[in-house]
């Protein structure tokens, strides 16, 4: 039964979201401990900035309980953690939680825009070039994605800045306080994810269109847009989708960069700094939260997957 | 006759009018003064958070520093001091609102110094005041002092000396939320932007703009990038390394003043390589000033030949000759303390060699400070190596006792008067935990001389004991001036340039002052 396979996958995914989210937040707390230096010191330094001094960093690690062995601070948080409290910032004291969803909220505008954009492009790019593999928008395709892929997405950033922010000034160079201030950020995003998505859907249409209901379409007499829409995008689909996995890894290691380069309050700043500052608290649950993101993006793309070609999941074992 | 035609031009005439004042008036009323600086807001404990709100005029003190830096009443409107030098009476601004309607106090600002007296770190000056009592009287606070100290009204312009309403504090003591009794209000606020507004209730006079947009942005090209965008109206704290980038867009134009922060380099006095004075005087005579203050700031004169900069005016001697490099004389002056040349070319005496890391910052001017001082340094024998770092590190070295030479950003503006920060780095009672003026340093007659400043009746008294203290730290060289910092705000041409002051003690942005241009 799909509805049954499809609730085994969701409870699975479930499962892995919460192995995940307990290991990333770990890692995050490692990482936070293994950083070298005391860790007072680097809380102060977020907290006073020039105004340090010995008196600040004792006044942090008393009021951050920072005197308690490394195992009863973990311990501590993960008690918490299970009854939904991510307890507070060592630095600004603010609830974690409240601040760990805020962050959330900027990065995923920013990704859902910018993915669904490398989506939508990279399909069109991908049928493009191959529907004729070897044609000239194929070969002009590969050549650009050559280029586009070793461009590192800082330059693209700063790229579309120089145009569309402070040459034409159609658009904000940072900060999230102005209408379309995601479109720069967003385009940023697909165009660095654009290059291995489009190939991905490129491979798929080049195989799709050695199949034989292409051929027989054309057979038929049918246009090539209803072939696309009717025979090859969703076979197209498929992979696309199950490249989403790595996609979406990949994707937080840009948008750190992203939020950087425009001066987001995302998640990824919201990790590096907590983990250079030693705020473990927000460290983990900014760690959490993307364990929990990185498994619920993997599940939808499965789930998909599945509806998309469900024979794919039915294939029975060779004997 | 009027005919129908005629009406109906009219009506497009008059909503055509309506519509361009309208949309004049929203465009007056409701545009948004951007600003950006490079400090985020990290957390709302007063002693780091309270400087930015009040740049922002969101909160004030009792008394404040105008922008010409002298002193100003603000929350409180005259203060004297009694004949003993004893009892300092406030006398607090009657009718003053806090932004959630409440009136401010004389017992609020009772209750707010005693606060102040329990903070007791380096980083809130009132708690270094020696205050014995503190009471109310009428509509004055008066405060007491064990001893007097002539620096009372300086030390309350400290930004954790800001009032704010009791509504702000949570039970345990600590900031929830900033209520204070600026011009603006806080609207909606976040680490790294804040809205603010207007407050109608204010005691003063209302500002020019109603509605501010704050951004604090880390990285210097972001800022740069804003402001070149037409995105900032003001950016207060451009990098100097970015200065002719942004000014060279057309765009914007920069105002700079010298403020009271010294680039330099401070030194572990207990270690061998610089417990002799005439070994700082060596590694000072090394620097080429000029050159790094050209290539590096492009500003000849930032190249400091003293420790205190003409945003003390009283302090600052325009007649000392700059500080030229001699690399011969300070070779011969560490051959004199008895360093020579290994076989490496490094020097050394006793087994031990010139030679140590240096923890560097990651601001782009500091790196290539860092890289200058490496270079030139190694001219006479001495090898730096370079570990990129923060100010924790450094602190945290200096705790450990390996520090031997570090960087330093000193601001000796806190307040007014440089001798609250010298004070806090070289009176013996706090030196220790304020390194950033040079570690294990102790001079008598410094410490003599600062005493005898906050104590002193005339103006002889005062003349004399600054005569003395500059003396010292000139010529002692516990820190060694490189270049002053400059203080750079871009503005764009949507605001009134003259309009919008500068401050060289970084106390305000005084964006209450600021008009939209014509």
């Amino acid at each position: 039964m799909p509805a049954r396979r499809i609730a085994g996958t969701v409870a699975g995914h479930v499962l892995a979201a919460i192995g995940v989210a307990i290991a990333v937040a770990t890692l995050a707390f490692i990482a936070v401990q293994a950083a070298p230096g005391d860790v007072a010191f680097r809380i102060a330094e977020a907290r006073y900035g020039e105004r340090i001094s010995l008196q600040t960093v004792d006044r942090a690690r008393q009021a951050t309980g920072l005197d308690q062995p490394i195992i009863v601070q973990y311990g501590r948080w993960v008690g918490s953690a299970m009854t939904g409290q991510l307890g507070r910032s060592m630095v600004s004291g603010r609830q974690v939680a409240t601040e760990v969803w805020r962050s959330f909220q900027t990065t995923l505008s920013i990704a859902v825009v910018g993915v669904s954009l490398a989506l939508v492009a990279s399909l069109a790019i991908g049928f493009a070039a191959g529907m004729r593999r070897d044609g000239l928008v194929d070969r002009i395709f590969l050549v650009v994605s050559a280029v586009l892929s070793s461009v590192p997405s800082f330059l693209l950033g700063i790229i579309l800045i120089t145009i569309f922010a402070i040459g034409l000034r159609w658009l904000p160079a940072a900060g999230n306080n102005r209408p379309g201030y995601f479109i720069l950020p967003a385009c940023t995003l697909a165009l660095a994810l654009l290059p291995d998505l489009s190939r991905v859907a490129r491979n798929a249409v080049v195989r799709t269109m050695q199949d034989f209901y292409p051929t027989y379409g054309r057979i038929k007499g049918q246009s090539w847009l209803r072939i696309v829409f009717a025979h090859a995008l969703r076979p197209t689909l498929v992979p696309v989708i199950a490249y989403f996995g790595p996609l979406v890894a990949h994707t937080i290691g840009g948008l750190v960069v992203i939020d950087v380069l425009f001066n987001l309050d995302g998640l990824g700043t919201r990790l590096i700094d907590s983990v250079l500052a030693a705020d473990i608290p927000m460290a983990m649950g900014a760690g959490l939260l993307i364990g929990i993101s990185v498994v619920v993006v993997n599940g939808i793309a499965d789930i998909a997957v599945q509806v998309l070609d469900p024979r794919l999941f039915n294939a029975q074992p060779r004997p | 006759m009027i005919t129908r035609r005629a009406v109906l031009a009219a009506s497009l005439v008059l909503g055509v009018a309506t519509a361009a004042s309208g949309s004049f008036a929203w465009a007056k009323g409701d545009r948004v003064l951007e600003i950006v600086s490079p400090r985020e807001i990290t957390s709302l404990d007063l002693g780091d958070t309270s400087y930015h709100f009040r740049r922002l005029r969101v909160a004030e003190t009792l008394v404040t520093i105008d922008p010409e830096g002298k002193l100003a009443p603000e929350l409180a409107e005259s203060w004297s001091v009694s004949d003993d030098g004893l009892s300092w009476t406030f006398v607090i601004r009657d009718g003053v609102k806090f932004h959630d309607g409440s009136l401010l106090t004389p017992e609020i600002v009772r209750v707010a110094i005693e606060a102040m007296r329990k903070a007791n770190t380096n980083s809130e000056l009132v708690s270094k005041l020696p205050i014995a009592d503190v009471r109310v009287d009428g509509q004055a606070v008066v405060v007491t002092l064990e001893r007097p100290f002539n620096l009372v009204p300086d030390f309350f312009t400290d930004g954790p000396a800001v009032i704010l309403a009791p509504s702000s504090f949570a039970q345990d003591g600590t900031v929830k939320q900033i209520i204070g009794t600026g011009p603006y209000r806080i609207k909606i606020g976040g680490k790294t932007s804040v809205d603010l507004e207007a407050f109608p209730d204010y005691w003063g006079e209302q500002p020019h703009i109603a509605r501010v947009h704050f951004t604090g942005a880390t990285s210097p090209d972001t800022i740069a990038n804003m402001a070149e965008a037409g995105q900032a109206d003001l950016v207060l704290g451009l990098s100097q390394v970015l200065r002719d980038r942004v000014e060279g867009s057309g765009r914007v134009r920069v105002k700079q003043v010298q403020t009271a922060r010294i680039n330099g380099v401070f030194v572990n006095a207990a270690d061998a390589r610089f417990d002799d004075p005439v070994e700082r005087r060596a590694l000072s005579l090394a620097l080429d000033r000029q050159g790094i203050a050209v290539a590096l700031f492009g500003n000849p004169k930032a190249a400091a030949n003293q420790l205190l900069s003409v945003a003390f005016p009283g302090w600052h001697d325009a007649s000392l000759p700059p500080i030229r490099r001699n690399v011969e004389e300070a070779r011969r002056l560490l051959a004199e303390a008895g360093w020579k040349p290994g076989s490496d070319g490094i020097l050394a005496k006793d087994g031990t060699r010139f030679a140590f890391t240096m923890i560097v910052g990651k601001q782009p001017e500091v790196a290539s400070l860092a890289e200058a001082i490496q270079a030139q340094l190694a001219e006479i024998g001495i090898e730096v190596k370079l570990q990129n770092g923060n100010q924790g590190q450094v602190l945290e070295s200096v705790s450990k006792g390996t520090l031997v030479l570090g960087m330093t950003r000193r601001n000796y503006g806190a307040v007014p008067d440089p001798v609250a920060t010298l004070i806090l780095d070289f009176a013996e009672a706090s030196a220790g935990s304020s390194p950033w003026s040079g570690v294990n340093y102790h001079n008598p007659k410094l410490e003599s001389a600062l005493n005898a400043y906050i104590a002193a009746r005339t103006k002889e008294e005062t003349a004399a004991a600054r005569d003395q203290i500059l003396a010292v730290v000139n010529s002692d060289l516990p820190v060694i001036p490189v270049v002053w910092y400059d203080y750079n705000v871009s503005i764009s041409d949507r605001v009134n340039f003259d309009s919008v002051p500068i401050d060289a003690l970084e106390v305000s942005f005084w964006i209450d002052r600021v008009r939209w241009a014509e």
